[in-house]
């Protein structure tokens, strides 16, 4: 049991961590984008069009169907769909200055909306499952490596991009010049900016990757982990996802693990139902990660220490005339 | 003679109605250390703002090493090799200082088009199709020697950008060994500095290293310092002084903003003396003495005709014993401050901005908690008790029935609310009286009617958002509900500050009404002839603590301009 | 600093500093207008209706019945309710999104005192002590991230949005431990409806809100625990200057802000005497656009929690027309709610296109030179 748990759980990490990655990559460049939830529900429905779009160009028929074109044509179109979004978020919040708060609201409500339209006139159709095929075909030797290769080796490529994803944006954040520039930013604008950085590129470029980063997580929940079958709960991952960010203290490494729990605890309701006196204590089990979550921000602010702070300008508008 | 570095000639400044700079000529030299000498308000900033591409001059030119040139932007500063250390550091706080050093730095230019033109030249000169003479006949056949050195030219062009990418991408990952290099930089010049930490673990005197070695990191050869010394302590600034002196040595040419005349004679070679937006002189530090820059930085006296009564019986209302404070970088901002201010009396208080002016007035006024000393206000209406205002917060002092107003120097940001109109700004004093749940804005309304009546506010009417005001109608408006709660101590801070001469006048009258009604005024000037003409007494500041208090009837501008620069001597240490 | 001279951007953005109100009022007219086509395009595409049709029941399908007429008053009221909650801590610039989970710690506070008690004692007492047990969860659930903001300056946007979702999982878990076996999403009670006034079910709830938005105006308006949150959220200096306890006041204000939540959760309890996760319905985030719309003024929040409401129902009902189902809701309201964000940045800001450039580089020093007086 213990295992299936951990197995199911390795897997189910990547919604968490696509989310939580593209949201630290937004929040390091000084937005606190809360329309991640919408925009992880546009970026599937970007997907789920995409497939659709697959669907058509073959002509329905499923035998037809092949594997790069069914992975690479639904998450082109994610990452079309989840930066247009992005980048509407960063035309209002940088360059019309509104409130990111309200901004992000919106996004979320907007993303919804448009994944649960969707839901009703694309329905389940026999080549998302077709194609869900695709996305979870494992590597054929996993299950020979006994019990590590089917714990960590067993699934499809997308728990596997989202780490290599994440390791990716850590790598960049802490060792190269241009996560340098994207930090400074988040931290001090008015810093970066006399240092020759460009504020509103920085926050475009972060926000619009990070949001289609976070769209992938969209994608995987429809296509790998539920079979191809359109779901109306993301937004409550987005927003787990916004709480692992603040988890793992804007690490995109420390993500991972934060992910990992995120979903452990996330699956666990129903692997320990059997040894509970009621249904009821499973709510509180998911419960945890919130609390969790909480804690972590009253210790990270009690302590103070600045390395695990939000960056300092995180939610504010920039205006190079207001000093 | 050391070659020029930079040249002004004939530079004029004005923002509106207000002449920053009138024709100013100014010759830098490389090797060498100026001083640029002025009161508050002479135009030093604003000058170098121009060098360093901020402001745009709208009269006059620049030349750089004998060329005229264009700075219009920070950019074209930098290009042109200058960098300027403003007294606001830009460091972003949770980087190492390596880090903040790099910030920014752009890759080193790698132009294609250039390269391919090099690589262009290596071209065989020879023609591919070689004639060959072979029994008597001429036979056309390949070189393939020549060949392969056309193909080897066309492949590098080729291979080009893909060079310019990965340079690109080599150049974007920051170097592990970067600290360490920076650091051998750092360690040459003989900055005492760890670069390794963050800039928030890094005191004051630090940061300001890592400003330096970042204008030198990006190859500053003309570099401009705004007041650097006012945050440092004494054996900070010998530091300081240390490493700009190793920086002339290395050619470079320094420019230093200073006020304090024992800094400008121990440090400089030469002093500008600004004044009003002129340049008055250049002279050789060498040949010129500590009087002499007084003078010529203060001016001659100017009557402004301020009116000024004698005290009438003044008696001890406020004692200020043994005053200290300390800020978080441990640097005394006053310290061991001892003074009486008296009824019926203006005591000014003289000094250079940030000597610790501002905090004397909020300990005063029990918003800043002092490390030592005590401050006791003698109550007139007890018969002139004592009553110990040490670490009482604004209320309890309040309570205790201590009337003290406290004009301060930041006027939207403290004393007044800009958002808010003016009826609601009167109530910021008063609107706790009373047991009412509600706040009463009739009283306030017609304290408001009545300071816009009396000392002629200019504004549609008292619903008006403050910040809606102009200056001088602000600072009336603050005076006024300062003055309006009857006060037996007003403590007011540069409150003419940026205000047209009428207004000011009106201010002075109302400090002068104050003092005849028996009022305790202390008066945090700037203008040195205004605190001469309207002051009874005049306390001196310098560097957070007390140089002199001296009868204002019997004091020349030079003694009190003396006073203000008085620190402690700078020794050498080499 | 201002990069001036020679290259200036073609566009140069600057803030105004006063617009006039038909000015202001027309910008968003026009942000309305262009909102209402671009919901007419997506409507056509998305569902295939008739414009005409969904245009006129966008805005009259509520006007439609007098029950329709009622419902609509209602949901006004609740989004006034919740948006009345959040704004002293707007003012204040303490940033509650966590309404949502305040107003449904308050419907747990009146379903648990009605698990318990219900039936077991009188109703009247019933029902004051729901209303009490409401008030005091609600401000629990927003006290705790005022506490931590004022003593450790702790993040309280994150807070409060995390407490939402601890807030929902804990209503799920009463749902369930109440229910006894068995997976369900509501829990249903027999007890603690609120009586009807003449026979109406909408009046009560309406008059309560009505009551609350005099009281939050007043509050808002005249008293001096409102006019000490206005001067904290203007300038902490000036609060300081003035002697006022900050800690004290964001402490203060976020209890009223729980306490409101706390009489919308009682209210929409009291109607069905049911319990679910969704019972605040997203209003605790609809609330911080319509408290932000209104420029954090109760008055004028009448005018936008209407609109906001008008919107959401009128769009539910052309959604319904073509069962188009909630998503119809969201798109059009997002879709409004894009265009009038967007209209307020050219309220506060004005777009100037290059001109000479001399008188730019003016502009721009005098600007700095006031700052630099100022400093």
């Amino acid at each position: 049991m213990f295992t299936a748990l951990i197995t199911e759980a390795f897997r189910f990490t990547a919604i968490y961590l696509f989310g939580s990655t593209g949201e630290t990559l937004t929040e390091k460049s000084g937005n606190l984008n809360l329309g991640i939830p919408g925009i992880m529900c546009f970026g599937a429905t970007g997907a789920v069009i995409g497939e659709y779009v697959y669907e058509l160009a073959i002509g329905g028929d499923v035998s037809k169907m092949q594997a790069f074109p069914a992975i690479v044509i639904p998450l082109l179109f994610c990452m079309l769909f989840a930066g247009a979004l992005g980048a509407f978020y960063c035309l209002l919040t940088v360059t019309l200055r509104c409130n990111q708060n309200v901004t992000g609201l919106t996004i979320t409500t907007f993303g919804v909306g448009v994944l649960s339209y969707f839901k009703g006139v694309l329905g389940t159709r026999a080549t998302f499952a077709k194609a869900s095929l695709f996305f979870t075909d494992g590597l054929d030797f996993a299950d020979k490596l006994g019990w590590i290769g089917k714990v960590f080796l067993s699934h499809g490529f997308m728990i596997y991009l989202a780490i290599a994803i994440s390791l990716l944006v850590a790598f960049v954040l802490k060792k190269t010049r241009t996560g340098l520039s994207l930090q400074a930013v988040g931290e001090n604008p008015a810093t970066a900016d006399a240092a020759g950085i460009s504020v509103t590129t920085n926050k475009y470029v972060a926000t619009v990757l990070g949001s289609m980063i976070a769209g992938f997580g969209g994608v995987f929940y429809i296509f790998d982990y539920l079979g191809g079958v359109i779901p109306n709960d993301i937004e409550a991952f987005g927003w787990l996802a916004i709480a692992i960010v603040i988890f793992s203290v804007w690490r995109p490494n420390l993500g991972i693990l934060a992910s990992f729990l995120f979903a452990t605890l996330y699956l666990l309701k129903s692997y320990v139902a059997p040894y509970l006196s009621g249904i009821e204590q499973a709510e509180l089990i998911k419960m945890i990660p919130y609390v969790v979550t909480i804690l972590v921000l009253i210790v990270t602010s009690i302590v103070n220490k600045k390395e695990t702070q939000p960056p300092a300008s995180l939610g504010l508008s920039y205006f190079r005339e207001e000093r | 003679m050391n070659p020029i570095a930079i040249e002004l000639k004939g530079v004029s400044k004005r923002f509106g109605e207000v002449v920053a700079n009138k024709n100013v000529n100014l010759t830098v030299y490389k090797n060498e250390i100026l001083s640029l000498l002025g009161e508050n308000g002479s135009g030093k900033t604003t000058l170098m703002n121009m060098i360093s591409g901020i402001y745009f001059p709208d009269e006059g030119s620049i030349e750089i090493n004998g060329k005229p040139v264009v700075i219009g932007s920070p950019r074209d500063a930098h290009n042109y090799k200058i960098g300027m250390i403003h007294q606001h550091f830009k460091l972003v706080d949770v980087f190492s200082a390596a880090d903040n050093i790099i910030l920014g730095e752009k890759m080193p230019v790698y132009s294609v088009r250039g390269e391919a033109k090099e690589c262009l030249k290596a071209l065989p000169t020879d023609s591919v199709v070689k004639e060959v003479e072979k029994d008597g006949k001429t036979t056309k056949t390949l070189d393939f020697n020549t060949l392969w050195g056309y193909l080897k030219v066309y492949l590098k062009i080729a291979a080009l950008p893909f060079i310019k990418f990965g340079k690109k991408v080599a150049f974007d990952f920051l170097k592990k060994n970067r600290v360490k290099e920076l650091q051998a930089v750092a360690d040459k010049y003989g900055f005492e500095i760890d670069l390794k930490k963050k800039i928030y673990e890094l005191s004051v005197s630090e940061k300001q290293t890592v400003e330096i070695i970042k204008v030198l990191y990006r190859g500053a050869e003309i570099l401009i310092l705004d007041e650097p010394t006012a945050v440092l302590t004494p054996q900070e600034t010998l530091k300081l002084f240390a490493v700009l002196r190793r920086m002339r040595e290395d050619g470079k040419a320094i420019i230093i903003i200073t006020h304090k005349l024992n800094e400008v004679m121990a440090i400089s070679d030469k002093v500008a003396i600004l004044r009003k937006g002129e340049h008055i002189a250049t002279v050789n530090t060498a040949e010129t003495n500590e009087k002499e820059l007084t003078e010529m930085m203060v001016g001659k006296k100017v009557s402004l005709n301020i009116d000024r009564d004698d005290p009438v019986n003044p008696v001890d209302r406020l004692k200020v014993k043994g005053l200290t404070v300390i800020n978080h970088d441990k640097i005394k901002l006053l310290d061991d401050v001892n003074f009486v201010a008296r009824s019926g009396e203006i005591l000014g208080i003289a000094g250079i901005a940030g000597s610790g002016q501002r905090e004397l007035l909020e300990s005063i006024a029990g918003l800043v908690k002092f490390d030592g000393g005590d401050i006791v206000y003698y109550d007139p209406q007890k018969n002139n008790e004592e009553v110990d205002l040490k670490s009482k917060t604004p209320v309890q002092i309040r309570d205790l029935g201590v009337r003290l107003s406290f004009v301060p120097e930041d006027r939207l940001g403290m004393g007044l609310v800009g958002n808010m109109d003016i009826v609601d700004n009167m109530m910021l004093r008063s609107y706790k009286r009373g047991h009412s749940l509600f706040v009463d804005r009739k009283a306030p309304s017609k304290l408001a009617d009545e300071i816009v009546h009396d000392l002629e506010v200019v504004t549609p009417n008292t619903r008006t958002a403050v910040r809606k005001l102009s200056g001088g109608n602000v600072q009336k408006v603050l005076v006024g509900r300062e003055i309006a709660s009857a006060p037996t101590v007003l403590m007011a801070a540069y409150p003419v500050r940026g205000l047209d001469i009428n207004s000011s006048y009106t201010i002075y009258n109302l400090l002068n009404e104050q003092k005849k009604k028996g009022v305790a005024v202390i008066f945090v000037g700037e203008d040195l002839d205004v605190l001469i003409e309207l002051c009874d007494r005049i306390l001196v500041l310098c560097a957070g603590k007390i140089t002199g208090i001296v009868d204002a009837r019997n004091i020349t501008k030079e003694e009190v301009g003396l006073l203000m620069t008085k620190t402690e001597e700078v020794k050498e240490v080499e | 600093m201002a990069d001036t001279t020679k290259k200036n951007p073609l566009v140069r953005i600057s803030k105004r500093s006063d617009i006039k109100g038909w000015k202001a009022m027309g910008i968003r007219a026009i942000a309305f207008v262009i909102a209402l086509l671009i919901v007419g395009v997506v409507s056509t595409a998305t569902v295939g209706g008739d414009i005409i049709k969904i245009y006129t029941t966008l805005f009259i399908g509520n006007l439609m019945t007098q029950r329709t007429v009622w419902a609509l008053l209602e949901s006004i009221a609740f989004l006034l309710l919740v948006s009345l909650a959040v704004t002293p801590a707007f003012k204040m610039r303490f940033w509650n999104i966590g309404a949502e989970g305040q107003t449904l710690m308050g419907v747990l506070g009146a379903a648990m005192i009605v698990n318990y008690l219900g039936g077991k004692i009188p109703e009247p007492a019933l029902l004051l002590l729901m209303f009490a047990t409401s008030i005091i969860f609600a401000a629990v659930w927003a006290v705790v991230p005022a506490l931590f903001k004022a003593y450790f300056n702790t993040n309280e946007t994150l807070f409060t949005l995390m407490m939402n979702y601890v807030a929902i999982q804990l209503v799920k878990f009463f749902i369930q431990a109440w229910s006894g076996k068995g997976n369900t999403g509501s829990k249903d009670f027999n007890y603690g409806y609120l009586p009807k006034i003449g026979g109406n079910e909408y009046l009560l709830g309406i008059l309560i809100v009505v009551v609350i938005t005099v009281l939050v105006t007043i509050y808002l308006k005249r008293s001096k625990h409102g006019y000490e949150l206005s001067v904290v959220g203007e300038s902490e200096n000036t609060a300081r200057y003035i002697g006022i306890n900050v800690k004290a006041v964001i402490i203060r204000t976020m209890i009223l802000s729980g306490v409101l939540c706390g009489v919308l959760g009682f209210i929409l309890f009291g109607k069905s005497a049911n319990l679910y996760e969704t019972a605040a319905g997203g209003r605790g985030f609809t609330a911080i656009l319509v408290s932000w719309l209104a420029k954090f003024n109760p008055i004028y929040m009448v005018g936008t929690s209407s609109l906001v409401a008008f919107l959401q129902s009128g769009a539910k009902r052309a959604g319904d027309l073509y069962s188009a189902g909630k998503f119809f809701t969201d798109l059009t309201v997002g879709i409004f709610f894009f265009c009038i964000i967007a209209s307020e940045f050219f309220i506060n800001y004005t777009v100037k296109f290059r001109k000479k450039t001399q008188k730019i580089i003016s502009e721009v020093a005098i600007e700095e030179k006031v700052e630099e007086v100022n400093e």
